[in-house]
């Protein structure tokens, strides 16, 4: 189950996979998560929420970059989530992502593995 | 590395959330040119990454023009955006945006003139690495 977006001219296009496990989905994310793609990562996180509400893992460390409308993803999915007794863990972030939590003091919202 | 003033390199796009990476890009592109270093570069690509989303946003466009100048330790960048209908006469930041900026960047500004939408960022290289 993956999802490609166009080629980036040097960037890196969004890859998103999904992992059904025992007991969560993982969600694996990588390359730029921008105005551009979010949208497909906002669609594959919720399609994910709706198989899995107990645990979804997000494996961020392929993330080459990501802006504020991709943090607006990830709340959105957390709060989804929560909202349905579940958690949204965020596996191995980059440093970037990890400083722009911070930066935004979102970093407070997320469950980091 | 170089501390002599650089040309000035311009950059005309279309409008799009899509096209932005490419203003990050070049926006990398240059400052790597000119010394900074790779945290420098991911703050000036994700600084330049949220001003020209908010420029796409803010209305309908005919395109986009940014325009990369280094001169010593400092690069300046700038957008902008023309606009076909009319528009808000203030750019309002998303919090998170302006969080992102205050932190990656040493100053920033954006506006709207008339029919245009702008964005000025500045930042300088860190000491340590001139």
């Amino acid at each position: 189950m993956q999802s490609e977006e166009g080629a980036g001219s040097g960037t890196r296009a969004l890859v998103v996979d999904v992992v059904p496990e025992d007991g969560a989905t993982i969600v694996r994310v990588a390359g730029d998560v921008d105005a551009h793609s979010t949208a497909e990562l906002d669609r594959r996180l919720a399609d994910a929420a709706d198989r899995d509400a107990d645990l979804v893992v997000l494996e961020v460390s392929g993330v080459t970059f990501i802006d504020s409308t991709g943090l607006r993803t990830l709340v959105a999915a957390n709060t989804r989530l929560a909202d349905r007794g579940g958690r949204l863990v965020l596996r191995r972030p980059t440093a970037t992502l990890q400083r722009l939590l911070e930066i935004t003091g979102l970093d407070a919202s997320f469950d980091v593995d | 590395m170089t501390d002599a003033t650089e040309p000035e390199v311009t950059l005309s796009l279309p409008a799009s959330h899509e096209r932005v990476r490419l203003a990050r890009l070049v926006a990398a592109g240059v400052a790597e040119s000119v010394g900074f270093d790779l945290d420098e570069i991911e703050d000036l690509r994700i600084a330049v990454d949220e001003l020209c989303v908010v420029l796409v946003d803010h209305g309908r466009a005919s395109g986009l023009r940014i325009s990369y100048r280094a001169n010593g330790a400092d690069l300046e960048i700038r957008g902008e955006c023309r606009y076909v209908d009319d528009v808000a006469e203030s750019i309002e930041l998303p919090r998170l945006t302006r969080q992102i900026l205050e932190t990656v960047v040493d100053e920033h500004e954006s506006g709207v003139d008339g029919d245009a939408g702008w964005f000025v960022v500045r930042k300088a290289r860190d000491a340590a690495g001139t």
